[in-house]
């Protein structure tokens, strides 16, 4: 008899509202997460993302231990005795190597290990030795690990913090001392908790980002650290009878999901299905070493449409709401019926099918592959930007970045190989509708991680390319644990790479993210990406003035001339990485990361607030300007939400909950920058944060770096408390902005 | 238009002493107005003591002010009446130790627990007028950015210091004693240690002053009447540099300094009162109810006691309350009279100077005109 946890993976989600202020996990794909009543049970679903403060709750994540048969085990069940959980979380982030796109990704062969292409550590002055060479112990003091923390019982509690380290854990290390930017002090990856019958609920981190650098990249900074994390999740039952038995599964903490509704159009659920499909014959059917057509995928599969190509266009349908991909409206537009299997419709389901660009093989140094080509045709009237309309995982490095002649590039996105083959047998026919034999996968171990980003990885949102690689499974949708080895005396690896093999660690999950995950989440949510040169990404732009000089001469008497002189002086005056033209306007994962949205406020007041009538497309992180106002207002950010979701079909998603009075509102008339007047009758809405105006807290830290005596302090403090005293005042501001022309 | 339970014309330690008394005694919604937007210096003054009682009474602790707004004083070098130093203690606190106080600091630290206890603050407000109809008060001012504002109130409290023009306007009388003015400047040094130095020295057409405020900063004063500036010119720089350097203790102890501004400030240090009653729920609290010399160090410990007294008898159910603290007032302003004219005594060197000779007459008891 063996025992399963569910979910597999359980996906929980930092927030910074006070740690007993938290939600519960969605319990499907696209649904909402949950209130919770006072023994730990979900109740309604959200009420509100954020606290009366304006800070984000977390939302913990429920793990449910069952027998063989399926049946839950609880603390109710008549022959348990103690049902005990022990989390290890870790972030390895800080000790792991530079995010290089598609570097290190051993699916693409021991060549693109991270040695081979000579990928540099993060903090790579640390703990050197030599050239090369490190001192392992030293690099693993940049691991945030506080130890494995054990729970059990009946609404129990407990803190993964600094300050309750286990005695016996002997290799325990975290981010010390005040950091110059960001968070402050480093205390605790988050808390576990039990229900009132004993399941397991885990709780994140609360939102710490500190380090003491300037963020200029979209992988993050050295000496940066965050709260992500992710760990080993283990189980032991002890029955009356005195035995035990134990099972385990995994957990990763990501950050808010700011418009769970909105699903990916490939989710992490996709990728650990076609994981599960093609190399742990989760269904025999649908691919297996030999079947009736060969080996691989069986190309007589039935499909079926309700379950395997309607989420697909159901998510397509969605992106609308976080994002302007217009070309994308003729995938859900049922221009014929997509449910008719009939040979007369196969032409228009294979015209459908041929607009989804096929997968490139994985390999080093092929360029001429699907995944670099944009549109489906060049001539007149037969163009079109090809599905999935979105980045891929490299759109940004080109084939000769990090002194490489052949970087993998892979610009545009495509479906995962499983749902390309799903999607392929609807076209060709061979489907069914209605009613089916659901895949053999447990639908929470689904609903976690189907709210994941699954593609493009670059790295990603929660996680990243490394769950594609099946060496990091133990069976489909099993993440295999590092085993034979004991934490408490050797701590965690700053170095092994898991897609190697031999199980996972705390931490390895989430090592590749950005650190912290604001630097990504400011940086990734649209990409410009060449199209025309299948190894050129982004190229150095070198922009040089040239100046003409002319000498010509003027009232010289008649007959007598002068020759012109004339010549040229240049001046470089900068030089850019920038997406080499032509390029196109493409998404990175508006689902996780809105760009395009519609703005919400149905009252006057917050209307006022806001500056911005209802129903108006704005940019999303309009406000935050910066990395560094990113990692410090992050939690500002609106929830996306379905405000007509009692009624199936009709979807009407807006912002809410977004912290408004964090924000300076200006219009700028385009005559300030072009210096003539008539212009400002057009003008651009600019929003901002003043960092003055943010709150007293705010201020005195402000003014405790202004010497004594200084004019400014008083300045600002004027501003601080005009601000305050005039914020009703600000009623009598106009609604009308008739003059705005541009969208964020 | 907006309504408050008080409005407080002026955001000096008086008007926020008495804001933070409603607030936290009597529950009351406030608005303070003040003309400034906090960027001039303050000079730093000195206070007893009692200081930490008034915070105590208005509940903020001590460490809100952050380290080094109060900084303790070892008494001053003092050069009156002789050219050899003596160790003057301040002249109304003669025991007990004395702090010498950051303006700035103190200050902001007050209005910003009223902001932070819910009350409103707008810097920045000019040309406030007021008037009383149908037994409320009717302010107007005028903001640079928001322009003509409008409030009323059931209590009006004047804070608005030495310079109010509020009691003239509601024809409240007042009596001002003499025309001393102050002309100064803030200097600093490099290499000097300004800090914990307090120098005070007569000379013939007045007194000079001086105090460090910081490490390399201090604040240099010269003190003499209106009309004596007027006709040495002591508001030139270079009539006052020389003046200066014409000293014989604080004169030296700056060689070398520079001025942190390019101008001199000229401030009025007169003593007056207000002497006749106030209107129905109204207050003057601070240097506009009575102001003191600054030799006397009176200013920010009177500010803090009419503060909070104004506020307790604005609010008392009695309505002789105010008559009460208002005749109070004056019989604290004719004590400091004695106390001055004791001081001032003491330098018998240029008895032939008009500033000198003013000073040497015995104060009468002041005229109270309130109505008792």
């Amino acid at each position: 008899m063996t025992l399963s946890i569910h979910p597999s993976v359980g996906v929980a989600r930092l927030g910074n509202a006070e740690g007993n202020n938290f939600l519960l996990n969605p319990t499907k794909i696209g649904g909402l997460p949950h209130e919770h009543d006072e023994n730990m049970q979900p109740t309604t679903e959200v009420i509100n993302f954020k606290d009366e403060a304006g800070r984000i709750r977390r939302q913990g994540q429920v793990f449910k231990v069952f027998d063989e048969s399926g049946e839950e085990l609880t603390l109710q069940s008549p022959n348990v005795e103690r049902i005990e959980w022990t989390v290890h979380l870790a972030n390895k982030k800080a000790a792991w190597y530079e995010f290089s796109e598609l570097n290190g990704n051993l699916l693409y062969g021991q060549a693109n290990s991270y040695t081979n292409r000579k990928i540099q550590f993060r903090n790579k002055s640390v703990g050197l030795i030599g050239l090369d060479d490190y001192d392992l112990a030293e690099r693993q003091k940049l691991i945030i690990d506080l130890g494995p923390r054990t729970i059990a019982g009946y609404l129990s509690e407990i803190e993964i913090s600094i300050h309750n380290i286990p005695s016996d854990y002997t290799h325990a290390s975290y981010p010390k001392g005040e950091m110059k930017q960001g968070s402050k002090t480093f205390e605790s990856l988050g808390t576990l908790r039990t229900d009132n019958q004993g399941r397991l609920i885990v709780l994140g981190g609360y939102g710490f980002a500190g380090g003491n650098t300037n963020l200029e990249g979209y992988g993050g900074g050295d000496d940066w650290y965050d709260d992500i994390s992710d760990g080993s999740v283990t189980c032991v039952v002890t029955y009356k009878n005195a035995s035990q038995m134990t099972t385990n599964a995994w957990i990763v903490v990501g950050s808010p999901d700011f418009a769970p509704e909105i699903v990916n159009i490939s989710t992490l659920n996709d990728t650990f299905f076609d994981v599960g499909v093609r190399y742990f014959n989760l269904v025999p059917d649908m691919y297996g070493e030999s079947n009736s057509t060969g080996s691989g995928f069986n190309h007589n599969y039935i499909a079926n449409f309700d379950r395997d190509i309607l989420p697909i266009i159901q998510r397509i349908s969605q992106y609308q709401w976080v994002a302007n991909v217009q070309s994308m409206s003729g995938f859900f537009s049922y221009q014929f019926d997509y449910r008719d299997n009939s040979e007369a419709r196969k032409p228009e389901r294979m015209k459908y099918y041929n607009y989804f660009r096929q997968l490139d093989k994985k390999v080093i140094g092929d360029y001429d592959q699907p995944q670099q080509q944009l549109m489906s045709g060049d001539s007149d009237g037969n163009r079109f930007p090809m599905m999935p309309l979105n980045s891929g995982s490299n759109s940004v490095k080109s084939a000769n970045a990090y002194d490489l002649t052949n970087n993998v590039v892979e610009k545009f996105l495509a479906l995962d190989a499983t749902q390309m083959f799903l999607l392929k047998q609807w076209a060709e026919g061979k489907f069914n509708v209605g009613d089916c034999q659901a895949f053999p996968v447990n639908p929470m171990d689904a609903a976690s991680i189907g709210n994941c980003v699954g593609l493009p990885m670059c790295p990603g949102i929660e996680v990243t390319w490394n769950l594609q690689n099946p060496a990091l499974y133990e069976d489909a949708y099993k993440i295999k644990h590092r085993d034979k080895v004991n934490y408490s005396q050797t701590g965690l690896s700053p170095s092994r790479d898991e897609c190697e093999g031999g199980g996972c660690e705390p931490g390895d999950l989430t090592k590749r993210m950005a650190c912290p995950w604001q630097a990504d989440f400011f940086n990734c949510t649209v990409q410009t990406i060449n199209f025309s040169e299948p190894k050129v990404n982004k190229a150095t732009q070198i922009e040089t003035t040239l100046t003409v000089t002319n000498h010509t001469w003027k009232d010289l008497p008649d007959g007598v001339t002068v020759p012109e002189d004339n010549y040229f002086s240049g001046t470089q005056d900068k030089e850019e990485k920038t997406p080499l033209p032509p390029a196109y306007y493409s998404y990175w994962w508006p689902p996780q990361s809105p760009w395009d949205v519609l703005t919400g406020e149905l009252d006057a007041a917050g209307q006022l607030q806001s500056h911005l009538p209802a129903g108006q497309q704005i940019n999303y992180a309009r406000g935050i300007n910066s990395y560094g106002q990113m990692v410090g207002h992050w939690f500002a950010l609106a929830f996306i939400r379905d405000q007509n979701s009692k009624n199936e079909g009709f979807p009407y998603f807006t912002e809410s909950e977004r912290n408004h009075e964090l924000f300076e509102y200006r219009e700028i008339g385009v005559g300030q920058i072009s210096g003539n007047p008539d212009d400002n009758e057009t003008s651009l809405p600019v929003f901002f944060i003043n960092p003055h105006k943010v709150s007293s807290d705010k201020l005195k830290e402000g003014l405790a770096e202004i010497s004594r005596g200084e004019t400014e302090r008083g300045r600002r403090i004027a501003e601080y408390l005009e601000e305050r005293a005039f914020k009703p005042v600000r009623s009598t501001n106009i609604l009308h902005r008739s003059g705005t022309r541009v969208r964020g | 238009m907006q309504t408050y339970d008080a409005i407080i014309i002026g955001g000096g330690p008086a008007g926020a002493a008495c804001a933070l008394s409603l607030m936290l005694f009597h529950d009351k919604k406030v608005l303070l107005l003040e003309r400034g937007d906090f960027t001039q210096q303050r000079i730093g003054e000195q206070v007893s003591h009692s200081i930490f009682d008034f915070l105590e009474y208005l509940d903020i602790p001590r460490e809100a002010f952050g380290a080094g707004c109060f900084t303790p004083n070892y008494g001053k070098e003092s050069y009156w009446g002789s050219d050899v130093k003596t160790h003057h203690f301040s002249l109304f606190t003669a025991q007990g130790k004395t702090y010498q106080l950051d303006r700035a600091r103190f200050d902001e630290t007050l209005l910003m627990t009223i902001s932070e206890r819910g009350g409103t603050i707008i810097p920045r407000c000019k040309q406030i007028s007021i008037a009383q109809q149908e037994g409320r008060w009717q302010v107007q001012c005028v903001h640079p950015e928001q322009g003509t504002l409008h409030y009323q109130s059931e209590y009006l409290i004047d804070a608005s210091g030495r310079q109010t023009k509020i009691g003239q306007s509601l024809g409240i009388e007042r009596v001002v004693t003499d025309q001393l003015v102050g002309i100064g400047a803030f200097v600093e040094h490099p290499e000097h240690i300004f800090e914990q130095q307090q120098k005070i020295e007569s000379c013939e057409y007045g007194w000079w002053y001086m105090a460090g405020l910081s490490k390399d900063l201090a604040v240099v004063t010269c003190f003499t009447d209106m009309d004596i500036m007027k006709e040495k010119q002591l508001n030139r720089q270079e009539v006052w540099n020389q003046c200066l350097a014409k000293t014989t203790a604080i004169g030296n102890s700056l060689q070398g300094c520079i001025s942190t501004q390019p101008k001199l400030w000229v401030k009025q240090a007169n003593s007056q009162y207000y002497a006749s009653d106030f209107p129905e729920k109204f207050v003057a609290v601070g240097d506009a109810v009575a102001s003191f010399d600054p030799i006397s160090s009176m200013g920010i410990g009177f500010a803090m006691l009419s503060g909070c007294h104004g506020a307790y008898a604005l609010m008392h159910e009695q309505k002789t309350a105010v008559r009460d603290y208002q005749q109070d007032a004056i019989l604290t302003f004719d004590e400091y009279c004695e106390t001055k004219w004791d001081f001032y005594k003491k330098e018998q060197r240029f008895p032939n100077h008009p500033f000198w000779q003013r000073r040497l007459i015995k104060p009468s008891k002041q005229q109270h005109r309130v109505s008792a």
